[in-house]
């Protein structure tokens, strides 16, 4: 028995090592740094809350903080609808299903840079397609990232094009475990199928809206890389979010203290959400035993 | 019931559609840059300078050796610290089991852009800046994969266990010998998915290589585009190359991937 416990912390020890060193150790120092302020060159000096006061204080953090979630707002309901709306089609009764879903599914696992860099020369303004067809049908509009009002909607669209194909294949999961029986019976009581996708499917489906909407929304609270590589933040600071400015404050301006107390704030926002996803996986867990 | 011909066809535009990007930047990495600046829908010919333009002036090649060489033996790490730490988990009943279990699963909660700097400082205080170990450690750390892991091999009948017991068989050679082949599907599914992460991952090692030459392929692209702006066509030829691995790469192991993203539900 006593061998049993020695070797159950044994297994663990190397994740569990690895663990405390790289994450809860960062964590810890994370909270402390947050009350210091400090450049990297000389010594750290405590000056207890005044960074979050700062924080408060600080216009443009709000601003970015309102740009991140704007950009959820913008993209989290399309991904939702759209992937559902795509898995129903992917799994009714159509010819090359499996091809289709793979198609669909790939550019999920483009890197950041090649999803950005060829959106960015898609809406490029003097040769980009998307201007030109615009053009063809008569709208004349170049200015897609180089507008303040429409340069964060491109980013969304760019971000749902890019993990759409995550929302299809957890709904095309959720779609797989509805019973076809429930289906049968209901075109026996003569259901047509706009009928059965949105009075049948929408609601058992419930556990997989629930999880698509976390799970896309931690992924859209951490936006950086899109706004990195194709607005740089701009045009005038439209684009720019709350982990570019962490990043900006930390590691140009060397503003370590005061980039740590705006990673904790994002902790925090991080954290409420992470408890609900939290909770979805623990169900998740228990239904399966 | 028959499969819908009309429906087909209704999914096919909207792929076509979708898909549009990717062709278009495949057909343009093709094109001379006049052929770009004035908007022609196809390139006169067959056109591979963009190509050896990118192998000559970018560092493309070094950073596709930085990227296959961290994602790979992360992976390894990451499956081996995984089996390991899943074992317990998932099989052994001992004091401080749970414990462990809600240690790991407090684990998912901490988003790496919360302690980035922190983390940043830690490696330049044991000197992994730059280094292939300041990434390939920390990737090494991912409780998530561990919980799905540990969850699989709780689902594993007790006779295996029991018949290897009674033969005497220690804790480790229970491991790999009969919890490891029985959760191949699983072990598959978390490889795969942590390879396609930490091969297209950004902003960690935006923050940890700053030496050109330890660039990673996302990064040292990015950099490289960064400087040559208006020079689309070399854009979509480094894209074309960059995608061609993970799309190989994706074609053999997508069932494996998708079933990562399905038992996790994860996302990084």
């Amino acid at each position: 028995m006593k061998k049993r416990t020695l070797n159950g912390y044994l297994f663990f020890l190397p994740f569990g090592l690895l663990y405390a060193v790289f994450l809860i150790y960062p964590l810890i120092q994370g909270f402390r740094m947050a009350f210091y302020e400090w450049d990297l060159f000389s010594e750290p000096k405590f000056i207890g809350l005044q960074n979050f006061s700062t924080m408060f204080n600080d216009p443009v953090f709000w601003r970015t903080l309102w740009h991140t979630i704007y950009f959820v707002i913008l993209t989290v309901p399309f991904l939702l609808i759209l992937g559902f709306l795509i898995a129903v089609l992917l799994n009714s009764k159509i010819y090359f299903g499996r091809v289709f879903r793979t198609l669909f599914f790939f550019p999920y696992v483009l890197s950041i840079t090649i999803v950005c860099s060829t959106w960015g020369f898609l809406y490029q303004p003097q040769f980009g397609i998307i201007s030109k067809i615009l053009k063809a049908v008569g709208i004349n509009y170049t200015g897609w990232l180089l507008n303040p009002s429409t340069a964060m909607p491109a980013i969304a669209l760019t971000t749902i094009w890019w993990t759409l194909g995550f929302s299809v294949i957890l709904y095309l999961a959720g779609l797989q475990e509805i019973s076809p029986t429930i289906y049968e019976a209901a075109a026996i009581d003569g259901a047509n199928s706009f009928q059965k996708t949105f009075l049948i499917t929408v609601p058992l489906l419930r556990r997989t809206h629930a999880l698509v909407l976390v799970l896309q929304t931690i992924a859209s609270l951490q936006i950086f890389g899109q706004v990195y590589i194709m607005t740089g933040g701009g045009p005038n600071g439209a684009t720019r979010v709350l982990i570019q400015y962490i990043y900006d404050q930390g590691f140009r301006y060397f503003k370590m203290g005061y980039a740590q107390a705006m990673a904790l704030f994002f902790f925090v926002i991080m954290f409420a959400v992470g408890i609900i996803q939290f909770r979805l996986m623990l169900r998740e867990g228990s239904d399966r035993d | 019931m028959k499969k819908s011909k009309l429906l087909t066809l209704i999914v096919f535009i909207f792929l076509l559609i979708y898909i549009f990007p990717l062709l278009w930047m495949i057909i343009s990495s093709f094109k001379s840059n006049l052929e770009i600046l004035t908007q022609k829908l196809f390139p006169s010919k067959l056109n591979f300078e963009n190509y050896s333009y990118i192998f000559k002036q970018s560092g493309v090649l070094r950073w596709f050796l930085n990227s296959s060489f961290i994602s790979l033996i992360s992976t390894f790490g990451v499956v081996v610290i995984t089996i390991l730490a899943a074992y317990p988990l998932g099989r052994l009943k001992f004091r401080g089991n749970k414990f462990l279990f809600y240690l790991t699963l407090a684990g998912i909660m901490i988003p790496l852009q919360a302690i980035m700097i922190p983390r940043y400082l830690l490696l330049r205080d044991l000197g992994l800046l730059n280094k292939y170990w300041g990434l390939i450690i920390p990737y090494m750390v991912n409780p998530m994969n561990i919980l799905i892991v540990a969850q699989f091999f709780k689902g594993i009948p007790n006779e295996f266990e029991e018949a290897a017991r009674i033969d005497g068989a220690s804790d480790l050679y229970i491991l790999f010998r009969v919890m490891v082949p029985l959760a191949r599907p699983a072990l598959a599914a978390i490889s795969v998915f942590s390879f396609v992460g930490i091969w297209n991952d950004f902003l960690w090692p935006l923050i940890v290589m700053t030496d050109q030459k330890m660039y990673t392929l996302p990064v040292g692209l990015a950099t490289f585009y960064g400087s040559y702006t208006m020079k689309y066509g070399v854009t979509m030829a480094g894209n074309v190359i960059a995608s061609l691995p993970i799309f190989i790469f994706f074609m053999i192991f997508q069932e494996q991937l998708i079933k990562g993203l399905t038992v996790g539900g994860l996302k990084e």
